[in-house]
């Protein structure tokens, strides 16, 4: 075994590479291909995969003589599951990122009356936005609400729809409802451009940006809103603000196993 | 299965540290870990900072505990969608939940306990613990009964003892009423039987119809659990929902089964030595 203090231990860098390699591919691999992308010999690779089958974190199939990831990989990912709280993990996370974008940022989840802010963090220009923790969101008058309904199924979004038209006065819900028609129009530009924004704005001079954070099977999990004046807050396309937002959101979703 | 042919002995080593991560199930200190592996702590944290370059490990920066990394779940994940089996298994969580309106839950046992993998929430929200990594109780709960029915016999009891000894609300979804050993037992042999559980009571107005995929030895590999309250479950008809589950769930058996097969037929065939799989390109 090679160690030195502080640099670890090489072999297991070098599984490790071969991990990813299979961590990647769609499709067992055979020994010379994974040799070949791990920039090792076929019998180095032999030897590693030979250890890796012992405690199934790699399988052979045995028709093809071909590798893939056992079942041992699928425990290791459970286990972290469990010890990890992605909740917790995206609460701090937001927190950084409010104060490095200097926007307010919400973070919400689909609750049982919709889009529900769980909590926001301030940026240093305060903006009156109505926003705070236990917020619900109009599902199609909002720019966090119509993310959600890009990704939820539509039966959801009709019922939900439903309850903000009974709230008559439109008190309850932050936005202005529209039909589910005229949302269900605007649903495959948001998938596309893969975050939202809404005009008329339902606060007034308050612009706003969303994005889905999504899991290992492509379901939403919640969204990530950043408001501000709609003189700093760029929404259009690439803007600098959109950029770090998806790049924020793509984080997240990574470390919740989602692969884009 | 026999694996001959020489390894890299520190993969092997550091697979122990990666063990008792998995069974442990929680952060662990690096003293803890070790001895736990049966390795020095000076060796296994040489192991762990190779693993932390991997993010294979991670190490909480306020409690110093180590806790699997985010390229656990990414292998995990990786697993999921490579294998026919757990594919076809999400595949079927999703289209129950769309078709039936109701909650569908897919679960696998890891550290012995029934845990979610895979969600697809119907209409109704449903008091349970609901996302991916939620452990679900095996002795209070419909689904885990299918679990104690079909998974490693003694693994389940190792659970439900352990189970038994917690208090009841340090257990997600634990009965409140007291636990009845006997009466476990009779629903548990009932659905070895009939091959699913039905149910409801346990969690008040939640009703559940949960049923296992086995491979063609036996294993347990998933369990499929329909979730939702229960005026609805009742208003479309059980028997219904029940079929709907176990036809899925017999389906993707069936797949299975012909996979093994066909495993097996291969594995018969006369072995190829080490050189010849090496040339197996």
């Amino acid at each position: 075994m090679k160690v030195t203090e502080g640099r670890g231990v090489q072999s297991i860098e070098v599984g490790g590479k071969l991990l990813q390699i299979l961590s990647q591919t769609e499709q067992p691999m055979k020994l010379s291909e994974l040799a070949r992308e791990a920039d090792l010999s076929v019998p180095q690779t032999y030897a590693y995969l030979t250890s890796f089958r012992k405690n199934d974190m790699v399988e052979q199939d045995p028709r093809t003589g071909h590798y893939y990831l056992g079942p041992f990989a699928l425990m290791l990912g459970i286990s972290r599951m469990r010890s990890f709280d992605p909740l917790r993990m995206v609460t701090e996370e937001v927190i950084r990122f409010a104060s490095q974008i200097r926007f307010t940022v919400a973070l919400s989840v689909w609750g049982t009356h919709g889009p529900t802010v769980l909590m926001t963090h301030e940026g240093p220009d305060p903006v009156y936005m109505k926003t705070r923790a236990g917020t619900v969101y109009s599902t199609s008058g909002t720019a966090t609400g119509r993310v959600f309904a890009a990704y939820l199924p539509d039966a959801t979004i009709k019922k939900a729809l439903e309850m903000e038209s009974l709230d008559g006065d439109n008190s309850r819900y932050v936005g202005q409802a529209c039909s589910f028609k005229e949302l269900k129009a605007a649903l495959p530009l948001i998938r596309y451009k893969g975050y939202g924004s809404i005009y008329p704005l339902p606060i007034a001079g308050i612009n706003a940006i969303a994005a889905p954070i999504l899991d290992h099977a492509g379901q939403i999990q919640m969204v990530i809103t950043i408001a501000g004046s709609d003189k700093k807050l760029d929404t259009s396309d690439n803007s600098p603000q959109v950029n770090k937002l998806l790049t924020f959101t793509r984080y997240i979703s990574a470390q919740l196993g989602y692969e884009s | 299965m026999e694996k001959s042919g020489r390894g890299i002995k520190s993969i092997e080593i550091g697979n122990k540290l990666l063990k008792v991560l998995v069974d442990k199930c929680e952060p662990l200190s690096l003293s803890d870990l070790a001895a736990a592996s049966d390795i020095a702590a000076a060796q296994a944290h040489a192991y762990l900072l190779s693993y932390r370059k991997l993010e294979l490990v991670e190490q909480d920066p306020t409690t110093r505990l180590y806790r699997l990394g985010s390229f656990a779940m990414r292998l995990g994940v990786a697993r999921l969608h490579n294998n026919v089996a757990l594919q076809a298994g999400q595949q079927a969580t999703s289209e129950l939940s769309n078709r039936l309106g109701l909650t569908a839950v897919m679960l696998v046992a890891a550290a012995g306990t029934p845990t979610v993998v895979h969600v697809s929430e119907g209409l109704n929200r449903i008091p349970l613990n609901l996302h991916q990594g939620s452990v679900w109780s095996i002795t209070g709960t419909i689904t885990g009964r299918v679990f104690a029915a079909f998974m490693d016999s003694e693994a389940a009891e190792n659970q439900i003892q352990a189970e038994l000894s917690q208090t009841t609300e340090e257990m997600v979804n634990a009965a409140e009423a007291e636990f009845d050993r006997t009466s476990f037992q009779q629903h548990v042999d009932n659905v070895k039987k009939q091959g699913y559980a039905s149910g409801s009571g346990i969690i008040r107005d939640v009703g559940a119809i949960a049923a296992p995929v086995c491979d063609s030895s036996g294993n347990l590999l998933f369990v499929l659990s329909l979730v939702a309250p229960e005026p609805l479950m009742n208003n479309g008809n059980r028997g219904a929902t029940v079929k709907a589950l176990l036809d899925a769930t017999q389906r993707i058996s069936a797949e299975v089964h012909q996979l093994d097969l066909e495993i097996q037929e291969a594995e018969k065939r006369p072995k190829r030595g080490r050189k010849a799989q090496q040339e197996a390109t």
